[in-house]
């Protein structure tokens, strides 16, 4: 604590007026979910990269290209209007785990930057599967004081929102076959 | 032999050596740690690479990335941008020596060969702060380029390096007068650096073009640029700086590259998000950190084999030199 107060008073200005200024990080969310079906039955439906709509449910339709192989590209349309583009970076079915990343987004759709994201299905131990679905993402907003709408705290709530309810549909999607 | 050392114990066994032996061979008596930053829960997991377990968690600074072991393992230094300071580390007790607020945003961090000063990168103030460890007061802010990252210092502790991510150029700096001397053109947002043992070859990952910029680290030109996986982010030099090891984000993976022919020959699979990696002082490991996996990666540099994976805290990114070389092995 001495060193600490001989070095505030050695460089009292250079740190001073300073303290607001707070830049971005990089944020993490993992949701999972259990489902009631079997692992093949739920990446029957996760694992189909060109169409989305068919269990995430703020996505209209999907417009895809490539195939499932790296690099493949999908473009959603989504039901408030907006478009979010992505590409394919890994697909493997027999581990049924793809990763993919946003290359287009519009801060209203969705606020974050350099978003990047890993869905899985799993064999559940009790039974039925078990699906991860994890996203890394900055805040839209790269600067310091972000607008409350493109803070972290609104990328973050956004993100685990938007897996929440695409992992609770995806759930009553695939129970209900 | 317990895994938690009793420090006290720890100490005797130090002085005890560097009494009767004068060893020059830290290694007999105490093995390297490796210090992970865990950006998203304040803490440093400390590594015993000897069992490959986390004996310790240390508190520090908010949202800690950067970190830097001195040579013989007394001090360790970690960023916390979060909190805009730097903690002291004591290498034999891994207890906080000290805390000290530095500028607006400090990230990158490389201690010199003698231990005695710190270079840090602040990422918000664009200049390289130089930290005298002994009185720890900041000895001068060296102007440099935009949002500056990564930060390397030559094994004579002569010159030191800082890749300026927004420039897309790294800086040489004269550590004598402490002056930006010359400054080079890389590929798009170097972040990582890295140096060979003689400071002439200079290794940056550049995040935005996915490649690995080679450098003549003397003229500071630009002698080849190499394709790797997605978003690499850092680089460390193992089995006797014959391969170049670069961690890719977005692919989960670590290239591998021979230095010699500057080109990838093999690929690892690591954990989620790979971030700091850094050679340990056996020559033959070598440890990532991932961001999203919350661990860390061991990589035998030899049959680049995966060897171990060591859960650690949360947001592991260890972005600087995080194995120390040995405790007390050059203070002797």
């Amino acid at each position: 604590m001495k060193k600490l107060l001989s070095f505030v008073a050695a460089l009292p200005l250079l740190w001073a007026g300073l303290a607001d200024a707070h830049g971005p990080t990089r944020q993490k969310v993992t949701e999972t979910i259990e489902i009631n079906a079997t692992p093949d039955a739920v990446w029957a439906l996760v694992g189909d990269w060109a169409n989305l709509q068919n269990w995430l449910p703020v996505v209209e339709s999907t417009s895809a290209q490539g195939g499932v192989e790296k690099g493949a590209t999908r473009e959603l349309k989504l039901k408030s209007g907006g478009v979010i583009k992505e590409e394919l970076k890994s697909y493997d079915a027999s581990k049924m785990t793809m990763q993919y990343k946003i290359t287009e987004v519009d801060p209203k759709d969705l606020p974050v930057a350099n978003y990047s994201s890993t869905i899985k299905v799993e064999p559940n131990p009790a039974g039925g599967s078990k699906v991860e679905w994890n996203g890394a993402f900055y805040r839209s907003f790269m600067n310091n004081n972000p607008p409350p709408e493109q803070s972290d705290e609104a990328a973050l709530k956004a993100v685990t929102e938007l897996y929440k309810e695409g992992l609770a549909n995806l759930k009553a999607v695939a129970e209900k076959k | 032999m317990p895994e938690v050392r009793d420090s006290i114990s720890r100490t005797k066994a130090v002085a005890f050596t560097t009494a009767l032996l004068l060893s020059p061979v830290g290694g007999v008596f105490a093995e390297p740690y490796a210090y992970i930053t865990n950006q998203k829960e304040s803490s440093v997991s400390v590594i015993d690479t000897a069992t490959g377990t986390v004996v310790k968690a240390v508190k520090v600074g908010s949202e800690p990335a950067g970190v830097a072991v001195s040579r013989n393992g007394a001090k360790i230094c970690v960023t916390n941008p979060g909190s805009k300071d730097v903690t002291v580390l004591d290498g034999r007790t891994q207890n906080v020596i000290a805390t000290l607020s530095l500028g607006e945003g400090p990230l990158g961090i490389a201690v010199d060969p003698a231990g005695a000063r710190a270079y840090v990168a602040d990422w918000y103030g664009h200049y390289l702060s130089v930290l005298d460890l002994e009185s720890l007061t900041v000895l001068k802010r060296v102007p440099v380029g935009h949002s500056p990252s990564g930060v390397v210092v030559s094994s004579d502790g002569a010159k030191i390096y800082v890749a300026n991510r927004d420039d897309d150029t790294v800086s040489l700096i004269d550590a004598t007068d402490l002056e930006v001397k010359k400054t080079v053109a890389v590929g798009k947002h170097p972040f990582g650096i890295t140096l060979d043992a003689k400071a002439e070859r200079l290794y940056v990952a550049n995040v935005e073009s996915n490649d690995v910029s080679v450098v003549d680290a003397e003229a500071m030109t630009l002698l080849k640029t190499i394709p790797v996986g997605d978003r690499p982010y850092a680089v460390a030099l193992g089995a006797g700086g014959t391969r170049l090891f670069v961690t890719n984000q977005y692919d989960n993976t670590v290239s591998v590259i021979a230095a010699d022919r500057g080109e990838v020959t093999a690929t690892i699979e690591v954990g989620e998000y790979p971030e700091g990696i850094a050679a340990h002082p056996d020559g033959k490991h070598i440890y990532v950190a991932n961001w999203f996996s919350n661990s860390v990666s061991v990589i035998n540099a030899e049959t680049l084999q995966l060897e171990k994976n060591i859960p650690t805290g949360d947001g592991s990114r260890a972005f600087g030199e995080f194995v120390a070389q040995a405790i007390g092995a050059s203070s002797q």
